[in-house]
């Protein structure tokens, strides 16, 4: 009994622990747009009106509008007589003013991200010249670009793994990012949240699911040649797989009603049974391997929407271009599984068919539309003007950085520039005010980091027990950003005109993480208790040509003799003589310390061997500097790896310290003409001739008979 | 005794072969120089280091041919692929002038039990990869692509070659219990090898410690085997001989143990985990490839070496 009630306190203990750990009462005064105040809070029906959002329990308790300077004057002293965390969010001043002040949004969602190989560079070798993502993961020079310079360092133990994703996570924010979809690691109380961590929401839903791949190329050839003709006959896909494990297969249990069930999934996981009793007739070359490896998968996400507290699923789909045969059929596959349902939401869908939209947009699916990693690597995006008529809900993703922007910052403006280029002349300006509904295609481009994305996945509304995401209202998590008033408009404020020198605060469930510097001293933050940003440190890049760094063999290598390694590879990188470089237009920013190293059984060890801490951005950078620059494959490996494509530089986390980065995104889609990406289209067949590709997506489309 | 004559009249016959391969376009001509990296014609014209490194070569290329993710025919080929770097390391380091011969195995007595050794770690590559392509043939991975097919046929030829000279001239070097220990000795490597691999994949696998400690525990038991190592003098074989009798009962009952029997049906029938890196599903089938048919192929390994535990 005792046992029972210790154990009950202390769950309660760590869910309290778990929700609370981020709850601070805040209240942020800046410029709110319009569409968040009532009439009555905005009587002139300006485009905005300085306000103020008091967050308490990690909730927006509270949205109000300031007319007056007396107002503003009450307001400020009520709220630090009641112990509240007064941010105002303008630099230079704290005096009143009706536009002087940042605009402050809701933390932007980032619902597509590969967020540990954020911590490479943009591949050069990405001209548009590819037909789907399978034929450049199969070239081997992106091998040795992506995989020679990942491995095998990231294998050297959790605290390496954590620098990479947190790495991530904090690009991410330093772009206005504060829900960022993607595998990650040392997630909780460092700077913002997962999208499929179900401890970033007030929720009763069931975590989001992220798989990459929902549709696997090589094993759907079953579905397509066995269970389609079945399925088009107006069965389900269960009945239908059923019925071919059952022609060939003596296995009792197997029906419609069963294959989805625990039951039945034990039996088709069984592989002794099925190797004893799958013997009638001829199998399809795949049929072990679906049933056996793939039905699992796709059955555990149809049992999950099926399940009432369901969110979201997002998974890749039909990434490459529009006409590519398989690309194509990746969305028929789609409905062959029965997985066209609500809140499951396709990354890219570039080869979804323009008949298909209007169905997704009925279904309640959505796209995430990733445009600079689309033309960087195709030359060719989604057919955002038919989704936008159809209906389909669609959001921005930034992919990853190899072949993407480092936040949502960067990729809006690259979403902005296609759509007033328009390259297929299809009036997208008019389109993205969405039937006239907002003001301007900013508005409509904005959507895309805030409301979009929340509804996308199943985190918009605020009901009982659902704190929603994605705008500034009343119930809503307290998660809020300010970004610099450059001009009058919001919404083009802040797609147009919004830069990671611009963004002054990111408060994360009512706690301010990052911004700038005078915003946490107004507050009572002082210096001891951030890290100043931006701190390039001159004095690693040196390293990717000099052996003070050993490197490790990793066939045959132990657990231990790679954590070994990495303690070696940590206590240089503490102790390499660096210094601070700061030549960037980034200005006075600080991340405020946070304190998850204490509290975790991987991370302290590390610290208190190698003097690493990696809650701070300084460290975090040496430690992946240090593996990046020389613990590469490419470096190291002379069989297996290229030395031409080891990594020669580790970037800073701000675009403006890395040599061509910004130039090259900003001047990608240049509306005027003669940017990179008209450059790729007039050279794309000719260099797909030049690298012989065209092999992969041939004998994609040949598995499906197209 | 009947089963050696057997096997040298074979082996003269197919080196017979081989030889008319070199002179006209016979069919083993064809045969040999299928694949991506033909075995070149002169082969036989040169020294026994230029022959290494012509070895090294085709398993390199045939390494490049084989899909690295989610795939136990390169896990196997990996293993083997830094045993022969390992050996031809050691061998080239006696500087040893028979290296010049023109011979696959120069006359070095202490050259012959390592050049063994690579013919034994091949045999176990061989042994695991029998596995491999049941499971292949049953469905459950897929196949080797034909380039690759050719390429391990090749492979399988050049290591006969070893293998034949070996015990045309070497039988009183290379005996029985040398032979036994020898590939006593790579199977334990392999053993080991396969270990880490589930060591540095099993996570997403293993929800609960007291799994992690069976399974540790497992693979610590692994990394402790140790058979003695091949000694060829007459004198020293009653020692060698109870030193392996010790290792083989050690991994019986390690075999027999409820360690073993819940640390395979921890990871059994694995599901494939979530898949959000970028490699997606090649990501997700590398996972638990590594750590189901680790295991599955461990076990194989283990009972072979049960079955072949006579000197």
């Amino acid at each position: 009994m005792k046992f029972l009630a210790f154990s009950f306190f202390t769950l309660l203990a760590a869910l309290i622990g778990e929700v609370w750990a981020a709850s601070e009462s805040s209240v942020v005064i800046g410029n709110i747009p319009a569409r968040y105040l009532t009439r009555t809070q905005n009587k002139a029906n300006t485009l905005y009106k300085l306000g103020y959002i008091e967050i308490q329990n990690r909730i927006i308790t509270k949205i109000g509008s300031i007319g007056s300077k007396s107002t503003f004057d009450s307001l400020k002293s009520s709220y630090k007589k009641k112990g509240f965390k007064v941010y105002l969010a303008r630099q230079g001043s704290t005096a009143y003013s009706a536009t002087e002040y940042d605009f402050l949004y809701p933390g932007l969602i980032d619902l597509h991200n590969h967020t540990k190989q954020n911590v490479l560079g943009v591949w050069g070798l990405a001209k548009g010249q590819f037909e789907n993502r399978f034929e450049w993961r199969k070239w081997s020079k992106y091998k040795y670009s992506v995989s020679g310079n990942m491995n095998p360092w990231i294998a050297y133990g959790k605290p390496i793994v954590c620098a990479a994703f947190r790495w991530s996570e904090l690009q991410a924010m330093t772009h206005g990012t504060t829900y960022l979809q993607g595998p990650s690691s040392c997630i909780r109380d460092f700077s913002i949240h997962q999208v499929e961590d179900k401890g970033a929401y007030i929720t009763k839903r069931a975590k989001i699911q992220g798989p990459t791949d929902l549709v696997l190329p090589s094993e759907m050839t079953f579905v397509w040649d066995e269970l389609k003709p079945i399925i088009e006959k107006g069965k389900s896909y269960e009945y239908a797989l059923a019925e071919v494990v059952n022609r060939h297969c003596d296995i009792e249990g197997i029906s419609e009603a069963t294959v989805n069930t625990k039951a039945g999934l034990k039996l088709l996981k069984n592989q002794k049974l099925l190797k004893a009793k799958c013997t009638k007739g001829t199998l399809h070359k795949k049929f072990v391997r679906y049933v056996y490896w793939i039905h699992g998968t796709i059955a555990g996400r149809k049992n999950y929407l099926a399940g009432a507290n369901h969110a979201a699923i997002i998974a890749h789909l039909a990434e490459g271009r529009r006409f590519d045969k398989y690309n194509m059929v990746e969305f028929e596959l789609v409905k062959l599984l029965g997985l066209d349902q609500p809140y499951v939401n396709f990354v890219h869908g570039v080869g979804i068919k323009t008949e298909d939209l209007p169905h997704m947009a009925k279904k309640g699916m959505g796209l995430i539309w990733s445009p600079y990693s689309n033309l960087l690597l195709y030359g060719q995006t989604l057919d955002v003007a038919a989704a936008i008529k159809a209906g389909v809900n669609l959001s921005i993703g930034t992919d990853w950085l190899p072949t993407g922007s480092r936040g949502m910052l960067d990729e809006i403006k690259i979403a902005l520039d296609y759509v007033e280029k328009d390259p297929e002349k299809k009036n997208l300006k008019e389109l993205f005010t969405f039937g006239s509904k907002y003001s301007s295609h900013y508005e409509g481009l904005y959507n895309l980091m805030t409301q979009n994305p929340a509804q996308m996945i199943h985190h918009y509304e605020n009901t009982s027990g659902e704190a929603g995401v994605g705008r500034i209202h009343k119930g809503s998590m307290g998660t809020i950003i300010a970004i610099k008033k450059h001009v009058e408009d919001p919404y083009e404020n802040i797609v147009k005109h919004g830069y990671e020198k611009d963004l002054n605060l990111v408060i994360v469930d009512g706690k301010g993480v990052y911004g700038d510097e005078s915003y946490f001293n107004r507050v009572g933050v002082t210096e001891e208790n951030y890290e100043k940003l931006p701190n390039y440190l001159k004095g690693f890049n040196e390293l990717a040509n000099s052996d003070s760094v050993p490197a490790l063999d990793p066939v045959g290598a132990t657990k231990a003799s790679k954590y070994e390694h990495l303690i070696k590879m940590g206590k240089f990188a503490s102790a390499h003589d660096v210094k601070q470089n700061n030549n960037c237009d980034v200005k006075n920013k600080v991340f405020l310390h946070q304190d998850t190293v204490s509290k975790d059984k991987d991370l302290l060890p590390f610290m208190e061997q190698t003097g690493l801490n990696l809650d701070r951005v300084n460290d975090i950078y040496r430690l992946m500097a240090v593996g990046m620059l020389t613990q590469s494959r490419n470096r190291n490996n002379k069989k297996k790896g290229k030395k031409d494509y080891r990594v020669l530089e580790f970037d800073s986390l701000f675009g403006c310290h890395t040599t061509g980065y910004q130039k090259r995104i900003f001047d990608f889609v240049n509306p005027d003409g003669g940017g990179e990406y008209d450059q790729n289209r007039a050279g794309r067949d000719e260099l797909r001739e030049k690298q012989n590709h065209g092999r992969t997506p041939a004998a994609m489309a040949k598995d499906y008979s197209l | 005794m009947k089963l050696s004559f057997i096997m040298l009249l074979l082996s003269g016959l197919v080196a017979g072969c081989s030889n008319l391969a070199y002179q006209d376009d016979s069919p083993e001509k064809s045969i040999l120089s299928r694949g991506v990296a033909n075995v070149r014609e002169d082969i036989h014209k040169m020294s026994a280091a230029e022959k290494l490194d012509e070895l090294v070569k085709h398993i390199e290329v045939t390494a490049y041919g084989l899909p690295q993710k989610g795939n136990p025919r390169f896990y196997i080929f990996e293993h083997f692929q830094r045993r022969v770097l390992e050996i031809v390391a050691e061998i080239k380091a006696t500087g040893s002038a028979a290296l010049s011969e023109v011979a696959f195995v120069p006359n070095d007595k202490n050259l012959i039990t390592k050049f063994y050794h690579l013919y034994a770690a091949s045999k176990i590559m061989d042994e695991a990869g029998i596995y491999v392509s049941a499971s292949q043939k049953f469905g459950v991975l897929n196949e080797d692509s034909k380039e690759a097919s050719d390429n391990l046929f090749n492979l399988a030829r050049f290591m006969d070659f070893y293998y034949r000279e070996i015990s045309e001239r070497y039988s009183l070097v290379v005996t029985p219990e040398v032979r036994v220990g020898a590939e006593s000795s790579e199977r334990v490597r392999h053993m080991r090898y396969l270990v880490a691999r589930v060591e540095n994949h099993m996570q997403p696998f293993v929800n609960r410690r007291y799994k992690g400690r069976v399974i540790n525990g497992m693979i610590m038991q692994i990394r402790k085997l140790d058979p003695p190592p091949v000694r060829v003098r007459f004198e020293d074989f009653d020692k060698y001989k109870k030193g392996f009798e010790r290792y083989v009962k050690e991994l019986r009952k390690l075999r027999n143990s409820a360690t073993w029997r819940k640390a395979h049906a921890y990871l059994k029938d694995l599901d494939l985990p979530h898949s959000g890196g970028i490699d997606g599903a090649d990501d997700a089938f590398e996972m638990v490839m590594s750590t189901q048919l680790s295991m599955e192929i461990l076990d194989f390994i283990v009972d072979k070496q049960l079955r072949n535990s006579k000197i």
